[in-house]
């Protein structure tokens, strides 16, 4: 509480501020008026009731409104909304009077415009037209609380044509969070949805309901029947709770007290369905590129008589309803006498009510070089009309260029360009349009070096660096093999030498039979240098896989005469010890494999 | 071992199909040809160099100007499909990549750009034999780095067999992703004025839609008369063969050239 106590003196010191803020920024409120008028929808049924909306943009305070072409028609008294947006320091106030509009009679009509009074001062604003059809017959249907309709306009299309799904979900009791559950996908159809759901009132059979209309642009890629599956729409039911309330009835009869009851729902339309036929093929122009829909073309040239020299602009534009992405870039032919220089196409597309609008307009700046009339041809562009099933052409006239005789003779562009690149720098331009010319070197009639080069050839070169690099590891292999045989082939007549060695001794050279000793496993190792002692030699030994037993007699006879070398005792080596040894070394001999 | 260079040698000197230069009966038509091309003959002057295609390997050059003396006659689809010949021997030609771009502006179809694969888009600017001749020769390299490391084993030689080893590496891996590109290359061109694209091989099965002169597309599969093509991602249907001709025929890749 203290909390809140405390901010009370800062809300109150920041809102003068505010005030302040917003007088000095006065001065910057839009001063341009601007009046919008529009109708939603815009195709509607004889007692409907849709929406009219002045959108008066920019006044402070509005004297008078009046809309011109609403004889026949039921106005309602406007609902009044008011937004204020501040955008780069400039603050726009603008105020919307909707109107509850009922026609009674079918027909195309036009509204508008609405004219605004401010200070004596009358704004206008644009026109908007709405079709009226007759009452369309929704039989036992108002009866229910609640329904949905799901209708394809036209029944007929061929691939690529936009038609259009019209959604219209009607309802007479209180409901809240309407939602519609979209389309589900459906192979070769595309849906793209036509603005915002619009809302309005239909009364059926002297029962008045609201409606939310939904549009949907659905475009079919391949022929066929097709049918749209039962679509769906989530909404609320808002239901008082019946419950006692120890309020007064009607005081605080709301959610936020818990007084109404929310149930959910869903209401599913019946199937929709649709025909997709194929383009005839009988009177297809030749150049026809799947341009379907409605389009008309327009040719401008200004001014209609030049100098030579002078240059004249023609504006070709291209516009119209239907799969309006195909609309083609037109090409000017080559005029005799005649200097071309086109810009780049401009594409614009917006989508409204009726679907998709798409406009192209080309320009070329036209430099004809000598006097004389010049004809410039017509452009011609092949379209399906789907609504009149036929083939048609959106096609301007052929016009006419006077050329007078020039003051100067005729300067050719490029010069100028020149001229004036020394001041100012400019995009160079485009003066034709052609492709390079031919290669006549004799060398492009041979194919590059191997371009068609076997398999075997490819093979054999790459393959070929390898041979030597294989070569030198076999000699390498082959080197290291001699060798290693060479100190096998030393290695086993150790054993000999050794005999020999021994073979004369008396007891008291142990000393020398030592050494014999140790230069045979040396060498029978292939440690050839190597001085082992009998610990080492016995480890050597039972690492080759020598016979553990055979192994322990000599390193017991290899250590004796190790102790008696370096005790220097005198009668070690005797005849018997010598046996002993051969003997051990016999069976070592056989086991070491180097 | 110097035997066995001379026979190697002798083996690729004694190849004359394989690295075959023009004779003089090629150049005598290729010079005809270009004549008759600056001349305004340019029927012709396409009759000539179609015959010294179909005679015997040629370089991109003459593919190059079989697309001009096309596409002088106004005959989109075929002009694109020889300059995409062309720049399958000559990928960095500028006169080849202008020319195309001004026979690709001519095409009445919009295309819908794809997202080509990064390696196969820079594999397409070197020729396969490009590729081949870089590898031979670091092929070259690292064997005789190898054979001195093997005598003379040394820190510097080490460091530079694994250099050279990692070029190598990267120059085969890039010969591959070549060689793939290559063999997976399927792409062809409607060369007739209008092609019908249906939903099965035969007259009666529905139209999908429709392909002007110069429209690029992709063979998929055929089926005697038919082919199945794909023009975009959403946009595939079976056409005749006779309104398509494929940039690389199975011909081509085995090296020898094909008519157009």
């Amino acid at each position: 509480m203290n909390k809140l106590t405390g901010h009370i003196p800062k809300i109150t010191r920041i809102i003068p501020v505010l005030m302040g803020l917003l007088f000095l920024a006065a001065p910057a409120l839009s001063a341009q008026i601007s009046v919008t008028l529009e109708a939603a929808p815009n195709r509607v049924q004889v007692d409907d009731v849709f929406r009219l909306t002045v959108k008066v943009t920019g006044a402070t305070s509005i004297d008078d409104i009046r809309i011109a072409g609403t004889d026949g028609f039921e106005l309602g008294n406007p609902r009044t909304g008011s937004q204020t947006s501040i955008a780069n320091g400039t603050i726009t106030r603008s105020v919307e009077y909707s109107y509850g509009i009922s026609p009674h009679k079918q027909g195309v009509y036009t509204l508008g415009p609405a004219t605004v009074t401010e200070d004596g001062k009358t704004y206008t604003s644009n026109t908007v037209r709405v079709q009226v059809d007759p009452v369309e017959e929704i039989r036992g249907r108002e009866q229910d609380s609640m329904f949905l309709t799901a209708e394809v306009l036209p029944q007929q299309a061929y691939p690529g044509q936009e038609i259009v799904c019209r959604i219209r979900f009607y309802w007479n009791a209180p409901l809240g969070n309407i939602q519609f559950e979209g389309f589900p996908d459906i192979e070769n159809l595309e849906f793209t949805q036509i603005g915002d759901s619009r809302q309005f009132q239909k009364n059926i059979n002297g029962k008045t309901f609201n409606v939310a209309e939904l549009l949907h642009a659905v475009t079919p890629s391949v022929t066929g029947d097709f049918e749209l599956p039962p679509l769906s729409v989530k909404a609320e039911v808002i239901k008082a709770n019946r419950r006692p309330s120890r309020f007064p009835r009607g005081w605080m009869d709301d959610s936020m007290f818990g007084n109404e009851e929310r149930i959910k729902t869903r209401v599913l339309s019946e199937p929709a369905s649709f025909t997709v036929k194929p383009l005839p093929t009988d009177g297809q122009p030749r150049d026809f590129n799947g341009l379907l829909g409605q389009f008309s073309a327009a040719a401008t040239l200004e001014p209609k008589q030049v100098k030579a020299g002078d240059s004249a602009t023609l504006t070709v534009t291209l516009s119209g309803r239907g799969n309006t992405q195909l609309m083609p870039d037109l090409k000017l032919p080559p005029i005799p006498g005649v200097k071309i220089y086109p810009s780049e196409p401009q594409f614009a597309e917006t989508r409204d009510g009726q679907g998709l609008f798409g406009k192209k307009t080309m320009q070329w700046a036209l430099v004809p070089q000598v006097e004389g009339e010049i004809s410039i041809p017509q452009f011609s562009v092949p379209f399906f009309n789907a609504a009149s099933g036929q083939y048609e052409n959106a096609a301007t006239r052929e016009m006419k260029l006077k050329v007078l005789p020039g003051e100067l003779p005729a300067v050719l562009p490029a010069a100028t360009e020149m001229q004036v690149a020394t001041s100012a720098k400019r995009k160079v331009q485009m003066l034709g349009e052609d492709i390079l010319k031919i290669h006549e070197s004799p060398q492009a009639v041979s194919p590059a070096m191997g371009q068609t080069m076997p398999l075997w050839l490819v093979v054999l070169i790459l393959g070929f660096p390898a041979l030597p690099v294989a070569g030198a590891i076999v000699l390498r292999r082959l080197s290291k093999t001699r060798s290693d045989q060479a100190a096998a082939r030393a290695s086993k007549k150790a054993f000999g030498a050794f005999s020999k060695a021994i073979k004369d001794l008396e007891p008291n050279q142990a000393a020398e039979a030592f050494k014999a000793l140790q230069e045979y496993l040396a060498l029978r190792l292939g440690l050839e240098g190597a001085t082992l002692t009998s610990h080492e030699a016995e480890e050597k030994l039972l690492a080759l896989g020598v016979d553990a037993a055979a192994v322990s007699r000599l390193t017991q006879i290899f250590s004796r005469l190790e102790t008696c070398v370096f005790s220097q005792c005198s009668q070690e080596f005797s005849q018997e010890t010598k046996q002993d040894l051969f003997s051990a070394l016999r069976v070592i001999d056989k086991k070491v494999k180097l | 071992m110097k035997r066995l260079l001379f026979i190697i040698i002798a083996i690729i000197l004694a190849a004359p199909p394989s690295l075959a230069w023009a004779g003089e009966a090629d150049h005598a038509l290729f010079y005809a040809a270009n004549q008759a091309y600056k001349e305004g003959r340019y029927q012709e002057a396409a009759d000539q160099y179609r015959k010294l295609i179909a005679k015997a390997p040629v370089g991109g050059s003459v593919y190059f100007n079989l697309g001009n003396a096309y596409l002088k006659m106004d005959q989109v689809g075929l002009a694109i499909l020889n300059y995409e010949k062309a720049k399958i021997l000559l990928p960095r030609d500028p006169d080849l990549n202008f020319n195309l771009g001004f026979a690709i502006d001519k095409r009445l179809d919009q295309v819908e750009p794809s997202n080509g694969a990064f390696l196969s888009g820079l594999a397409r600017h070197f020729t396969g034999m490009e590729i081949f001749w870089v590898i031979a020769v670091l092929n070259l390299l690292l064997c005789f780095f190898l054979i001195l490391r093997l005598w003379k084993p040394a820190e510097w030689n080490f460091y530079v067999v694994m250099a050279v080893g990692l070029i190598w590496l990267t120059a085969v891996f890039f010969g591959i992703t070549k060689w793939y590109d290559a063999s997976q290359d399927h792409r062809a061109v409607v060369v007739a004025d209008k092609i019908d694209v249906r939903a099965g091989p035969g007259d009666k099965d529905t139209l999908l839609f429709q392909l002007h002169d110069g429209s690029p597309i992709t063979l998929e599969r055929q089926e005697g008369q038919w082919s199945l093509v794909r023009f975009s991602q959403e946009k595939r249907g079976w056409t005749p063969n006779q309104g398509i001709a494929a940039i690389r025929p199975l011909r081509q890749q085995t090296g020898k050239n094909t008519e157009a």
